[in-house]
């Protein structure tokens, strides 16, 4: 496989979302390729990185409350 | 008391049940709209329609999926809408293909061990936030629910009635275009 067929597989080799037979061609083709090896490194590493870019957030008080006054308008008597 | 009987109760008219299910999902949609949307006044309005909506719809609610991939769907609905009428610097689909496409010159230098990476990073924090968000809205959706908030394909591919190869090819994409964002930080930062 030429390196733009190895790019193209990346996704569903770091989701693990591919046939045996592929995986193991592109683990070949990284040990010879620093190319490949390098966009596979930090493809995984970009979705890492922004898995801890954000903080979850409580629903503050105010808003909470908000919310729940327009859902209760709406309650059918 | 699990979800399929609150849901159920709520439909009845319950409404005791159905603020139970607000409360149990209202963090997670309004963190999806401060992701999403990326600031918290359009998150409010997110959280508010998203439920406002789920009650008055919940008549239709027919259980074929779960409550969250329902709920999901509402708010993701909305978000889209809200990200297409807005004017932000969105970059185009064609940059996007470019960016994942093999003849492209892709950045290789390997800086996944790079010294500079670090959680506490705020400007590679930075870079790659405005980077997500100059996703075109129907990459950054799905991106953000695959890569971030941890969703399946097939969950997404309810959400967003679309099919799993599509969804597939928008998070591979997004993923590269991000990679190669990330890249020309390290470029400048000199590796
Ligand atoms: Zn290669």
């Amino acid at each position: 496989m030429n390196c733009r067929k190895i790019i193209k597989l990346i996704s569903d080799y770091i989701d693990r979302e591919i046939e045996e037979v592929k995986r193991e061609m592109i683990e070949e083709h990284i040990k010879i390729c620093k190319k490949c090896e390098s966009i596979l490194n930090t493809t995984e590493k970009t979705i890492k990185l922004s898995k801890v870019i954000y903080k979850n957030k409580k629903v503050p008080k105010r808003l909470e409350k908000i919310l729940y006054y327009q859902i209760r308008i709406r309650y059918k008597k | 008391m699990n979800e399929l009987e609150l849901v159920e109760k709520a439909k009845s008219g319950d409404n005791k049940a159905f603020e139970e299910l607000v409360k149990r999902t209202q963090n997670k949609i309004y963190n999806l709209g401060l992701k999403i949307l990326g600031n918290k006044d359009d998150a409010a309005d997110l959280l508010q329609e998203t439920y406002i909506k789920a009650y008055e719809s919940l008549p239709n609610f027919e259980g074929k999926s779960s409550f969250y991939t329902w709920l999901y769907r509402i708010a993701t609905n909305f978000a889209l809408m809200k990200l297409r009428k807005e004017k932000y610097k969105k970059i185009s689909i064609n940059e996007i293909k470019q960016a994942s496409n093999g003849n492209y010159k892709l950045e290789i230098s390997d800086w996944s061990n790079n010294p500079q990476i670090q959680y506490r990073n705020e400007e590679l924090k930075e870079i790659l936030n405005e980077a997500i968000n100059s996703l075109p809205p129907k990459y950054k959706t799905i991106f953000i629910l695959h890569d971030i908030e941890g969703l399946s394909l097939s969950e997404i591919s309810e959400i967003l009635s679309l099919s799993i190869p599509t969804i597939k090819t928008r998070i591979h994409r997004s993923r590269l275009y991000l990679r190669e964002k990330l890249s020309e930080y390290f470029k400048k930062k000199g590796n």
